[in-house]
């Protein structure tokens, strides 16, 4: 249990956990931010209401907080106190998660440039591909008897075809 | 296989071939150079220019072919083959020299004998 909250505790039930139980809890440790000291507030409270006062006194919580300097409405920002409160206050003033979404997206499209891929390869690339495949059809059809044929076996055998053919016309016509 | 040196040897063979079943049977010069005319007319239009075809086949039409100089070159063809390849060329010079023989619709005992040694030498 927070020291904060045993305060709020401490008041609400009022009566023997009066305002002097609360003092005595905090220690009666230095000054508050009024420049009071717990002496003088203790003093005060007894006089408004004392340690006995029964619950239900005119003295509320803030005002007891707001006197001592400890709250969210003491002006305190920063203590021993608050310390549960403000690191989740704090966070979401750092972290600021409005600023990721603003940062990368902008940034991504200009470094990466993704446009500029698809035009530089395909353009530098690909006609070295097609160089190198030229030449080598080109020495195919030389293999093939300096461009008489494309060489191979269909080749062979179109010539043959073509002896059988001369051939033929040759014999049955010739007589 | 050297395409160019087998393609080349190929069409000489043709011709020695073609030249020596199509006189088998008789002393025929004009058929020689009417089979000669029309073989190379075939291989330019496939393509060969006259220079090309007269290189390989021009010193063919004037010689005394022999059968021991057709079958030489034969086997000097297939042996540059692979066994698939010399199975089908040489089925496909034996259908040649059938086409010849027969082409005249004339059972000739020399060509006969002729296609017979033939085979016999590369079978």
């Amino acid at each position: 249990m927070g020291l904060l909250e045993s305060i709020i505790r401490s008041a609400q039930q009022g009566g023997g956990g009066g305002l002097g139980d609360v003092l005595e809890q905090l220690g009666r440790r230095g000054q508050s931010s009024t420049g009071e000291t717990l002496n003088e507030i203790e003093r005060r409270s007894t006089q408004q209401g004392g340690t006995n006062a029964p619950a239900g006194s005119d003295i509320s919580i803030e005002d007891l907080e707001r006197q001592m300097g400890i709250g969210r409405n003491s002006g305190r920002s920063k203590g021993g106190y608050t310390s549960n409160q403000q690191p989740y206050q704090q966070y979401p003033q750092q972290t600021s998660p409005q600023q990721y979404p603003q940062q990368y997206p902008q940034q991504y499209p200009q470094q990466t440039t993704p446009q500029q891929y698809p035009q530089q390869y395909p353009q530098q690339n690909y006609p070295e591909p097609e160089q190198q495949t030229i030449p080598q059809q080109q020495e195919t059809e030389q293999q093939g008897g300096g461009g008489l044929f494309g060489g191979g076996l269909t080749s062979i055998l179109k010539v043959i075809g073509m002896g059988a053919l001369a051939a033929f016309v040759l014999k049955r016509f010739s007589k | 296989m050297e395409n160019v040196n087998v393609l080349e040897q190929v069409i000489r063979l043709v011709a020695k071939t073609g030249l020596y079943f199509a006189k088998v049977d008789g002393d025929y010069s004009e058929r020689e150079k009417a089979f000669i005319q029309v073989y190379m007319e075939q291989l330019e239009q496939a393509g060969g220019t006259k220079e090309e075809v007269e290189a390989i086949i021009g010193d063919i039409e004037h010689r005394n072919i022999t059968l021991e100089e057709v079958v030489g070159d034969t086997r000097q063809v297939l042996e540059t083959m692979t066994p698939r390849e010399a199975g089908i060329v040489k089925l496909t010079l034996c259908s040649f020299i059938d086409d010849i023989v027969k082409a005249d619709g004339e059972d000739c005992k020399a060509e006969q004998e002729a296609f017979e040694a033939w085979k016999a030498a590369l079978y």
